[in-house]
Order: C-alpha cells, then structure tokens, then sequence
C-alpha cells in the first residue's frame, strides 16, 4: 500500500500519472458532453431542438466551444486585483478536479488510497469555493461582488447539513474510506444506505444541488438578478475553466451520493439475488449507471424548478435541513447502538 | 529519513514565507489569503505527524473560519480605506527583521534542546478508532464543558444583537 | 510501526501529483490560449460590466450582510461536525457513557440553536 515498498517510486509514480491520465481523460470529454446533453435535453423538455447545427445531431458542439473559448479574447478589467483575478479559475478547477483522486471507480482501482476520503473532499468543496469568492472580489464589479457574497453564505449554510448528513454515512460504516463505505453497505440489511437514512439521503441531495451551484440553487450566477455573477467579468477559456469546474464538480457529487446511499459499484443483494444476470454487469459500469441517473436528475432539476429567494435559500438550510440531518443522524446512532 | 527532512524544511520556509506575507500585506483580502495558505500548511504538517485526521479537520474548520472573518470585514471595512489599496505591499525596513531574527533564533535554540540525550521512540496515537476511545471513554468531562463553551456564542449572540435593535429603536 | 521521527506521509503523494497535474491542465490551456489569441484591449472594453452605462461608484461597497448570525453558528458547527465524525468512526470502542455524552453533547447545541431560532436571529435581519 505506502509507496516505494514493493516498486521503486518512480515506477509508482508512473503508475499514478497513467491512472490519473485515464482519470482525467474520462471526466474531462464526460464534463464536456455533459454540457452537450444539458442543453439537448434542457431543450426538448422546453419543446426546442438544443444543438443541432455541428455535426451529426450537434455532437460536435463541445469541441466548436472548446476552439471558441480557446480563440476568445482574455480581458482583465483594468479596475480589478489582477493576480487573484487570474488565479480563481485555477483554484476552482484544480480543487474539483482533485476530489477524483480519492473517489474509486472499482473495488480495486483508486488513485490515492488514504484513509481519509469523505473528510479530504468536504476539505477541499471548502478551499475550490474560495475560487468563487475570490473571483466574485476581485472582478470589480459590483454584480461580481454580489454573487460571491452569495456564494459564501450558501457555503455557510449547507456545509453543515452536507457534512451532518454525511456523518451517519460514516457511522454506519465507522470508516472515512468510501471503499469501505461500499463493503458495508452491501452486506448490510436493506444493501444500500437510502433505506435506514432516507432522511439524511434528500438533505445531502439537496445540499449537493446547492454546493455545486446548480438549479434551483444557482443564486451566486443567477442570470436575471446578477448578470452571470461572479463570472460576469470573465471571458474566453477563464470562463471556461469555471465551467469545467463545476461540471466536474456535479460529477463529483453525483458520484458521492451513489457510492454514499445507493451501494456504489454493487447492486443490493436482494436484487442481485432476485436477477442472478446482474452480477456479470462490470461494476464500474454499474457505478457509471447510478453517476448517470443523477447528472440527469440535476438537469432535470434545473428545467423543471423554478429559483429560490436568497432568504428562502438560508432559511431553508438553517431551519429544515439542520434538524433533518440530525434526526437522521440520532436515528442511525439508536440504529447502531442497539446492533439492529 | 532524508525524504522527510527535505519535505519538512520546503514546507516549513514556506510557512515562515507566507508568515512574512501575512506581515506586508496590505489589503485584508491579501492577509487572509495568507493566513488560509499557513493553515493548509499547518494540515500538512500534522500530515507528516501522521495525525491525518487533525489535518482535514483544521483545513475543513479554518476554511470556514477564514470565510467568516472575510465576511465581516467585508461588512466593516468602510469604503475609503478600501480605495486605493490593491497588492500594495508596505515598506520593508531593516526594523521589520528584527522581530522575526529574534523569532528564528528562538526557533534555532528550541531545535536545539529539543533532542534529548536518551530519546526513545513512544507509541503514538495515529488510529482514529484509538483517539476516539481516548477522547470519548476517558475524557468525556472535557467533552460536556466543551458543549457549554460552543453554546455561549450563541446565546451571546442574541445578548448582542437585542443591544443594537433597542440602541436603533431609541 | 514506523517512528515519529521518520514517517513520510506517502500515501497522500498521488494527491499531489494529482493537484499538480490538475493545475498544469488548467495553466496549459490557459498559456495555450494566449498563443492564440486575440490581443486587441482599449480603455472603454476594459471597465466594468454594468449594463452599458458608465460604472458608477466604487465596485467594493460597505455590504450590510444581513446574516451575520449565521456566520457565527456556523463557526460552532463545524467544531461540533469535527468532534462528531470522531466519534462516528470510533463507536464500537465507546463504552456507555462514551454513548451518552454525544447525545448530550448534541443536545446541549440543539437547545442553544433552538433558542436562536426562536428568538428571530436566524431569519433575514432587517434590523441593521
């Protein structure tokens, strides 16, 4: 397990890059597609076509914006703090992006297997939304300002359910791991975790939509109070870093709920032994199908609600999802305590 | 061995970097971007402590801790003293060293004595399971006092905001 | 075991390589970016968006951030989440009064945190 005991490091870390190679080539064409079937499917269900003018059925879409922003003008307005003006893009994709390396896509392959990975990724949620603060200060613009205010305070205001929520995950299982999250998952009564913690799966749901930004919690971008938000001054391949960034991070997030509550790459033994056929399905690809369904739930999502109000945002966070989680929380501990 | 030292000293000029930093700053969002950096920092030196679960705890807390102190200056600042300031760092005169000349010599001399002559190596506490035990078997008492000293802010809160509602009403 | 003196934390490295490599991505593209680019800047494109007009005041104003409460209890929060998650992976040590004092320990907040809601300061301060 600890580097260097059975290779050399530098052959360890050869093999760390090509997983990280595979890793990031995979989300970055997901990302990119996913922005392709965000706008199809936003389409149709708004009774439009979405793209259709690159390529067969506009599948070429992703690549033409990626040339477009590559090719767009950088402009820094002279009023702004150009250093962090230039890094908060960075920030917001690096720390997306690093959530990936403690995630495992199959019982055998992680990139970074430290026993920390729920913690490591609420740590690093917490420093990438520091790129949206920091852009939201430095563009200034006041619309900026105001979006990244926002940002902050939706921080602070679904962190604590996110984590609370979180936190009858890893009682259940007693372990930061996300591996073994999974293992215990499965062999449990119900074989996914939805079952006993029902609650604590809609809060952590919720607070997925609002950590990442999403509909109908888009308040730091929202188009028609603030312009775009905190990226209202940026332009070309900066804007688009963001985007990649978020994107990755719904990924990110999507894949936290399947593995936390819906058994990651195995199905519920129930239904494995109902369907035998099920068990000859790669577990990856299960993991993929469950990642799928929520990267549609959070668009379908974004289509079908309408925005929140900026109180109602707080308030709700404070005053409903707090006492949930808790509950949630206090019924898992009883759960455990008495060895149901 | 030599791994470690070299890990520890890159992060340790860095720390003692953006100590510096936090120091010549003079724009508050600077300083505080500073003051975040050292945290991480300070995560991976309790990193090489193997103390890893203090280590996301600190970065995850004082995340927060920083957001919050970000927002209330934001709330505070009065505007004119934001106006012309950007990445203005202040005038380094030879005065500024003297303080933290005395600090690394401080430090030299605590390295210094810190390696006792019959040293041994002690078990110590990396398992989660074990500080838990600790924690929560033995030391519980701590864990009740800790309840009332986090409900004071919050009852403190409401003392001071009654205060600014009737002092607004009059 | 290995001793104090000479533990490296290696296992956290791959998080590294992956927090270099994720930040070499975004700097490739952005350095490839300003190979390419247009790079035609005049006064009035770089100011402020606001609409088409003139930006008119400062950008930073004085913000009344009407939930400053919140910023308070949310520092209290996140103490109580990092003391809890230690007692989630350490339960089936805890004897029972390892049990008990969680309970109280949570209860003692939700009492201090019902109060707060009860007296207003978790709704939109209009007050100040």
């Amino acid at each position: 397990m600890a580097l260097g005991e059975s290779l050399p490091l530098h052959l360890e870390i050869l093999i760390v890059l090509i997983k990280i190679a595979i890793v990031l080539g995979v989300f970055l064409f997901h990302a990119a597609y996913t922005v392709y079937a965000e706008r199809k499917i936003l389409g149709r269900m708004q009774a439009r076509l979405g793209p259709r003018e690159v390529g067969p059925y506009g599948l070429l879409q992703p690549i033409a914006d990626l040339v477009k922003l590559l090719f767009k003008e950088d402009i820094v307005p002279a009023e702004a703090h150009k250093t962090l003006f230039k890094i908060a893009p960075l920030l917001v994709l690096t720390f997306a992006i690093v959530n990936l390396s403690v995630i495992p896509f199959h019982p055998s392959f992680i990139i970074a297997d430290v026993n920390l990975g729920v913690l490591l990724i609420l740590a690093f949620a917490g420093l990438g939304t520091y790129g949206i603060i920091l852009a939201g200060y430095s563009s200034g613009s006041k619309y900026s300002l105001l979006g990244g205010l926002r940002s902050a305070s939706q921080i602070l205001s679904y962190e604590i359910p996110l984590s609370l929520s979180l936190a009858g995950v890893i009682l259940y299982a007693e372990s930061f791991h996300l591996r073994d999250i999974v293992e215990v998952q499965v062999n449990s009564l119900f074989g996914i975790n939805v079952f006993p913690q029902i609650l604590g799966f809609i809060v952590f749901l919720i607070c997925a939509f609002a950590e990442t930004n999403r509909a109908p919690f888009d308040l730091p971008e929202a188009e028609s109070e603030l312009v775009a938000g905190y990226i209202t001054e940026y332009s070309g391949f900066r804007m688009g870093l963001f985007f990649l960034g978020e994107y990755i991070s719904m990924y990110v997030m999507a894949l936290l709920i399947s593995i936390c509550y819906f058994g990651g790459w195995a199905f519920p033994w129930w239904l494995a032994n109902a369907l035998p056929f099920l068990k000859a399905i790669p577990p990856t690809l299960v993991l993929a199908l469950k990642v799928y369904f929520f990267i549609f739930l959070f668009i379908w999502v974004r289509a079908t609600f309408p925005r929140y109000r900026f109180d109602q945002l707080m308030s709700m966070s404070w005053k409903i999802l707090i006492p949930l989680s808790l509950i949630n929380f206090l019924i898992v501990a009883l759960i455990k305590w008495l060895g149901v | 061995m030599i791994e470690r030292a070299i890990s520890l000293l890159i992060i340790s000029s860095l720390f003692f970097f953006f100590l510096l930093l936090t120091y010549y700053f003079r724009h508050f969002i600077y300083q505080f971007l500073s003051i975040l950096v050292l945290m991480v920092l300070q995560g991976v030196l309790f990193l090489y402590l193997n103390a890893e679960f203090l280590a996301a705890v600190q970065i995850i807390v004082y995340v927060g801790a920083i957001l919050i102190m970000f927002l209330f200056s934001l709330f505070l600042f009065p505007e004119e003293e934001l106006k012309g300031i950007k990445t203005d760092v202040s005038r380094i005169s030879y005065k500024t060293f003297i303080p933290i000349g005395l600090l690394v010599l401080l430090l030299v001399i605590s390295l210094y004595r810190a390696v006792p002559e019959n040293y041994s190596k002690q078990e110590f506490l990396s398992d989660i399971k074990v500080i838990g035990n600790f924690l929560f078997n033995e030391y519980w008492f701590l864990i009740y006092l800790l309840a009332f000293i986090l409900s004071l802010p919050m009852v403190a809160l409401y003392i001071f905001f009654r205060r600014e509602d009737a002092s607004r009403n009059n | 075991m290995v001793g104090p003196d000479s533990y490296v934390p290696s296992a956290y490295l791959p998080v590294l390589i992956m927090l270099i490599v994720a930040l070499l991505f975004g700097l490739g593209g952005l350095i490839f970016g300003a190979l390419v680019r247009p790079k035609a800047y005049y006064s009035l494109k770089l100011l402020p968006y606001e609409c088409g007009n003139e930006p008119s005041g400062l950008p930073w104003q004085r913000i009344t951030i009407r939930y400053f409460p919140i910023a308070i209890l949310f520092a209290v929060f996140d103490v109580e989440i990092g003391l809890l998650y230690i007692w989630c992976v350490g339960f089936s040590q805890l004897s029972v009064i390892g049990f008990w004092i969680m309970i109280v320990f949570l209860l003692i907040i939700l009492i201090g945190f019902v109060y707060d809601m009860k007296r207003g300061l978790l709704d939109w301060q209009r007050v100040l």
